[in-house]
């Protein structure tokens, strides 16, 4: 039942990741390609930054 | 069809309730860990999607809850009574309090509602009301822990109910083995 449930949620933090990251991307950019790859560098700055201030 | 014959294999289907318990934990888990690691001001529209996610979980979770107060969809009602007893028991010794379901369960489930829904919510609140974002982000922080100490918690029952099966299995053999 846990692997099981980490399965479900291993899955469900990709799809929301991955539906978060186009939200982002379409409300950085529109759909030319721009907003994405800009999201995909703020994204991994974030992340390796570890800095979750909000200002 | 005698009513000896083995009725053909069929999968074990999991029940509606179950697959809802499962498809909300996984939800609300996919959605904490993405808009914890997106809290950044560039990441701000990812962080707000995750959020709002969590949000809803926790909303239809609470009405699931509400709509159904008896059975697995129950809001967690944590008894201190119980808890106390259960623990008396594990100290000392007792191999079945080891292997059951621990009432420190649904202390941490309450305990996970309340942090990350207090979370989600500030979020949302904080959209509208900037002066919030503080709160907001002092929540987001404090819910880390909170979650952390609920995967530790699982992985410490876990261990001790496999320690109650080997010590089962042991004296089952030492049973069998005595004359």
């Amino acid at each position: 039942m846990i692997r099981r449930m980490l399965t479900h949620t291993a899955a469900a933090t990709l799809v929301i990741a991955v539906a978060a990251f186009a939200f982002q991307a379409f409300s950085d950019g529109g759909s030319d390609g721009g907003g994405m790859t800009r999201t995909a560098w703020t994204l991994a700055a974030a992340i390796a930054g570890g800095d979750h201030d909000v200002d | 069809m005698t009513s000896i014959e083995a009725r053909p294999a069929q999968p074990r289907r999991t029940p509606g309730r179950l697959l809802f318990l499962f498809a909300f934990h996984a939800a609300l888990s996919g959605a904490f860990v993405v808009a914890y690691l997106t809290g950044d001001e560039d990441t701000y529209a990812m962080h707000q999607f995750a959020g709002y996610t969590a949000l809803a979980a926790l909303a239809v979770r609470l009405l699931a809850g509400v709509l159904m107060p008896v059975g697995p969809l129950r809001l967690p009602r944590p008894s201190l009574a119980a808890t106390l007893d259960w623990l008396r028991r594990v100290a000392s010794g007792d191999a079945r309090a080891w292997g059951q379901r621990s009432p420190l369960l649904a202390w941490m489930a309450l305990a996970l509602l309340a942090v990350v829904g207090a979370a989600a919510l500030s979020g949302a609140v904080a959209d509208a009301v900037v002066p919030m974002e503080k709160l907001h982000e002092a929540l987001g922080e404090f819910s880390l822990p909170v979650v952390l100490a609920h995967v530790a918690l699982v992985v410490a029952l876990l261990g001790l109910k496999k320690v109650a099966g080997w010590r089962a299995r042991s004296n089952t053999r030492h049973e069998v083995i005595a004359p």
